[in-house]
């Protein structure tokens, strides 16, 4: 019977190609695009689920509130995880990581920079899974001054990885014994070190110094809910009424969804965004369903045709079910051959995406067998479920109707494949409106005026110490160059991540406020603010002939002013803190700078104070202003001038427009993606109507010719045939523009800067899709108006 | 030839109504009649008068308003659609004007159908066609796709299909309606065979012609019998 239902299936496929062709390569582009989603999606959420007791590891993070401010960071102070393993009996390892154990590693004449290396405790192999191919877990990092490497660092070192072990080697200034190698931590983790070194012995630090990432290992995973109900008590007993107004939290994240649901300052990597992986999901699955509608549309509407072999069937004698697992089996060989398709489609397509979603996927990525059997199982439910209604449809007619081929009026049947169509419509405008306003607002960041001139500006930062105190004469001997505008120094590079913030006590007129506020603090020269064309709103910018302004002065934001209430800020007092001796240092407001951006367009610009350095150790990073021309000639003179002062150490230029631009990475990305996937849906939905015009086309051949005869212009006939369908399209315009116009508002929230959008997106995109559904329409029906009217009248 | 007393098919005061929103058709107006197995009848009349609904109740493709419909001593007038379809496959076969084979079939294909869904093993399957399709003498046709023969090897096809099962009652709805002379004859000699080997058979004609071939004719006028004709 099988073989029977099989026979007829192919023999339908060989003898209906157009629609064996749209429907099969519909359905491979849908299954292509949503296994490609899939393995995105999937890859997002394997994150850190390598590690066998991933149930049970959790991440402590703190959550602060005072008066007026809050912070969310991922890391704790150094003395948090003894203290939790002492006082949790459900802790059974607590471990540290401080990320910053980068630096030079020397090892004969062989000299790497190498920063992505960590600090940590031995007991970190107790927690997370790595798998040792040289030393013992148990002991490796017990003594300081002992590093674990990666296979990868072991062999830019060694060569070989089995040279490693035993060998000393000098990080930095530190000589260190490599007690083991390990395999490369797995991309699908949410941080991501080349080596990993012993802290020093009895390592800690002040509580709250917050500089480390804290993991624990608990007995039981619901344990993290005692710990956290605890919160309060722990922190009590160890910061001893030290928190003033602040109020701390702590917060046990679950390893596994550190990478999707994390979104803290201070991260230890770049996370995911569990919204995207949401998003993406629902995109696969309606692009899918875009796919399985074509079907569903045009086997139905060919009923017809195909009503008169059910009538025969019957009265030879199929039963209903007989009749509906044939149909059956033709959507499933029909799926399956598109899916087959789709991995090939997939494998072409891969390389593209994998460099569009900076991952690394393969099709195989689950494995042969497994994903054989995921291929077959998908593309048997897929023909099922776009069978059933065909099927139950088809199936279904009384047998003498269907003998003489009356289908009946199937008005209900119309409805629901024109509601089909505006359903896949909907979908498709709204991915095309979407798409449209993420370019517009990606658009708006990256030209939006940050309130400097970010454009040919380059900075670099000084690691050396002792370089840093020759600034001065590398600043003049920079600008001896006609090429180089000006150069300013600030103690962080902006663009980048927080700048960090510092606690002043600002006060209303004449009076020092004792509540202190938190407010983000950059320390620059005097030549910082004319370098990046920043402008003053009152005041003066520091100055070399004030000799005050180094110990005396602070510039502030109108931010800040604004937020203060203060009409007239210049002249004001600030107390900036306690200096070694115990005394109160206060300083004078002697400018107002407009309000600059230092961050993505995603943060609003906050209340900042600039101060001038107090040290040589604070000028640290150098901004550039270059000229526009011979540009690579400027860069190798500051090269060469900077090598004149750090012999060891190379200048590693960022352009400051870059690091901005950086900031939007992961939206270009998540942008780039769904523009191929609005793509993929148009290019489906218009199969569809194409299948759908065509076969209109076809049955209306004969009503066609007459109405020619009858004097019928070409155009006429086109419009005759599209009408209907450009109605579903501009319905679907209709419903699309709300949803997208919700959606898009809720990702537009992300950002603290935001275009407004505008209702003509809407109607681009319905008009976008129009004009393509036309074209579509138009290609079937210009040929059948033109078509010769004696032929088809003959045909009957 | 011959005709045994107890009728394969008795219908009594049978009636068929077809209602739109607005008339109401009488199809078939209390018709009674006997059919006794092994009988050739062929029934006649005008355009309308109920020929093609009396061929569907007594096919089983479709149900009666009111009456009686007993076949084979079974009374099957109220029968579900499943148990008519059950006691259709096993007992009836169809041969229709317009041939009514599935063009993505072989010959050999379509003739097999009935046993397919007979349940038929495969190797009895074969066997049968095949000395179907031989008495048919299409046998040499066998791989041909129905739009590959002429309209009479196509009639024969659909007599071979329509006998493969050994139906007791054959029913042919104008069965040369769509052939030229010399081939509606040729399909007329293979239904008196039939008949000559025991199968009823029961057929729908406008011509005086291959109603000639009949035992019997049943006239038709407004869904009621008016007349009926042995022939001798």
């Amino acid at each position: 019977m099988l073989k029977n239902y099989l026979k007829i299936a192919w023999r339908n496929l060989i003898k209906h190609k157009v629609f064996s062709f749209i429907n099969i390569c519909g359905l491979a582009i849908g299954v292509a695009t949503f296994w490609l989603i899939i393995l995105y999606v999937a890859s997002e959420w394997s994150y850190d689920r390598y590690n066998e007791k991933a149930d049970c590891i959790f991440r402590v993070v703190q959550h602060g509130n005072w008066n007026g401010g809050k912070f969310n960071i991922a890391v704790t102070s150094a003395p948090f995880a003894p203290a939790l393993k002492n006082d949790y009996s459900e802790v059974e390892e607590a471990i540290r990581i401080d990320a910053e154990g980068g630096g030079k590693i020397t090892y004969g004449d062989k000299q790497i920079n190498e920063g992505g290396m960590a600090f940590t405790d031995n007991a970190i192999f107790n927690v997370f899974s790595y798998h040792f191919l040289y030393g013992d877990p148990h002991i490796a990092l017990l003594k300081p001054q002992s590093v674990v490497l990666t296979k990868t660092l072991a062999e830019r070192l060694f060569g070989d990885a089995a040279n490693a072990l035993g060998k000393t080697i000098q990080i930095e200034t530190s000589p260190t014994t490599i007690t083991g190698v390990i395999d490369d931590m797995p991309a699908n983790s949410h941080f991501n070190f080349t080596a990993l070194r012993s802290l020093p012995a009895n390592y800690t630090d002040k509580w709250g110094n917050s500089g480390i990432y804290t993991y624990v290992l608990l007995k039981n995973h619901d344990d993290y809910k005692k710990i956290e109900a605890s919160s309060d008590v722990f922190f009590n007993k160890y910061l001893k009424g030290d928190q003033g107004p602040m109020r701390y939290k702590m917060e046990l994240q679950p390893l596994t969804s550190i990478h999707l649901k994390s979104n803290l300052d201070y991260e230890i990597g770049s996370n995911g965004n569990i919204t995207y992986v949401y998003v993406f999901t629902a995109v696969a699955l309606l692009i899918l369903a875009i796919a399985v509608i074509n079907y569903v549309n045009l086997t139905t509407a060919r009923s017809s045709v195909r009503i008169k072999e059910v009538g025969v069937r019957k009265v030879i004698g199929s039963s209903k079910k007989q009749l509906m697992l044939m149909f059956f089996a033709e959507s499933v060989l029909l799926t399956m051959i598109a899916t087959l398709l789709a991995s090939v489609l997939i494998e072409f397509a891969l390389p593209y995406f994998n460099q569009l979603s900076g991952k690394s996927l393969i099709l195989l990525q689950f494995g042969f067998t497994k994903t054989v059997l995921a291929f077959f199982i998908f593309s048997i439910a897929t023909g099922i479920l776009s069978g059933l209604y065909p099927a139950m449809l088809l199936s279904g007619f009384r047998t003498i109707a269907a003998m003489k081929g009356q289908t009946g009026s199937l008005t209900s049947t119309v409805m629901f494949r024109k509601s089909l169509v505006v359903f896949q419509f909907i979908i498709t405008i709204v991915m095309i409106a979407g798409s449209c306003i993420i370019y517009q607002q990606l658009h708006y960041v990256m030209n939006k005026d940050l309130g400097f001139n970010k454009a040919q500006v380059l900075t670099f930062h000084i690691s050396d110490k002792t370089t840093r105190t020759k600034i001065a004469a590398i600043k003049s001997q920079l600008l001896q160059n006609p090429k180089v505008e000006s150069v300013g120094i600030a103690g962080n590079p902006i663009g980048n991540n927080n700048i960090g913030s510092g606690d002043f006590n600002l006060g209303p007129d004449g009076k020092i406020n004792p509540e202190s506020k938190i407010v983000e603090n950059l320390v620059i020269d005097e030549d910082f603010i004319p370098t990046m064309q920043i402008r003053m709103a009152r005041g003066r910018n520091f100055s070399q002939t004030m000799p005050t302004d180094k110990k005396e002065s602070i510039i502030v934001n109108e931010t800040l002013v604004n937020e203060l209430g203060w009409k007239d800020p210049v002249g004001k007092m600030v107390r900036t803190g306690v200096d070694a001796q115990g005394n109160v240092i206060t300083k004078k407001i002697i400018g107002v700078v407009k309000d600059f951006n230092t961050y993505s367009l995603q943060h609003k610009v906050a209340p900042m104070v600039l101060e001038m350095p107090a040290s040589a150790n604070d000028e640290d990073n150098l901004y550039v202003r270059i000229g526009k021309n011979k540009i690579q000639a400027t860069l190798n003179y500051i090269s060469n001038i900077y090598n004149r002062f750090d012999i060891e150490n190379k200048a590693e230029f960022h352009f400051l427009d870059q690091n901005f631009a950086n900031q939007y990475q992961s939206e270009q990305k998540q942008g780039s993606i769904l523009f191929i996937f609005t793509l993929m849906a148009i290019c489906i939905a218009c199969l569809g109507l194409f299948g759908l015009v065509t076969f209109t086309a076809e049955q209306r051949i004969k009503e066609i010719g007459i109405r020619k005869v009858l004097g019928a212009s070409v155009t006429n006939i086109v419009t005759l045939l599209s009408k209907d369908l450009m109605k579903l399209v501009l319905i679907a315009t209709i419903i699309a523009s709300p949803l997208a116009w919700y959606g898009m508002s809720k990702w537009l929230q992300s950002f603290a800067y935001r275009i407004d959008i505008q209702w003509w997106v809407f109607a681009v995109a319905g008009v976008v899709a129009i004009l393509i559904a036309f074209i579509t329409v138009s290609t079937q029906s210009v040929k059948a108006a033109t078509a010769n009217p004696a032929k088809s009248l003959k045909s009957e | 030839m011959t005709i045994q007393e107890a009728p394969m098919i008795k219908i009594t005061n049978l009636e068929k109504f077809y209602r739109t929103e607005e008339v109401e058709t009488i199809a078939l107006n209390k018709l009674s009649i006997e059919i006794a197995t092994g009988e050739f009848v062929a029934i006649m009349g005008p355009s309308g008068c109920g020929k093609s609904t009396l061929l569907n109740i007594l096919g089983m493709l479709d149900d009666p308003d009111a009456g009686s419909y007993v076949f084979n001593d079974i009374e099957v007038a109220h029968f579900t659609e499943r148990k008519r379809a059950d006691l259709r496959k096993h007992n009836i076969g169809f041969v229709f004007q317009s041939f009514n084979l599935i063009d993505e079939l072989t010959v050999f294909e379509n003739v097999e159908l009935p046993l397919i869904y007979t349940g038929v093993a495969a190797s009895e399957r074969v066997k049968r066609v095949e000395e179907v399709l031989d008495k048919m003498q299409i046998m040499h046709r066998r791989n041909h796709y129905p739009q590959q023969l002429s309209g009479g090897q196509q009639q024969r096809v659909a007599i071979a299909r329509a006998v493969v099962n050994k139906p007791k009652l054959i029913l042919a709805d104008e069965p040369t309606g769509n052939l030229d002379s010399s081939n509606g004859n040729d399909v007329m000699e293979l239904l008196t065979d039939l008949n000559e080997q025991g199968t009823t058979i029961i057929m729908v004609t406008h011509s005086e012609h291959d109603a000639r071939y009949s035992h019997r004719i049943i006239r038709l006028l407004d869904g009621q019998s008016v007349m009926e004709n042995i022939m001798v």
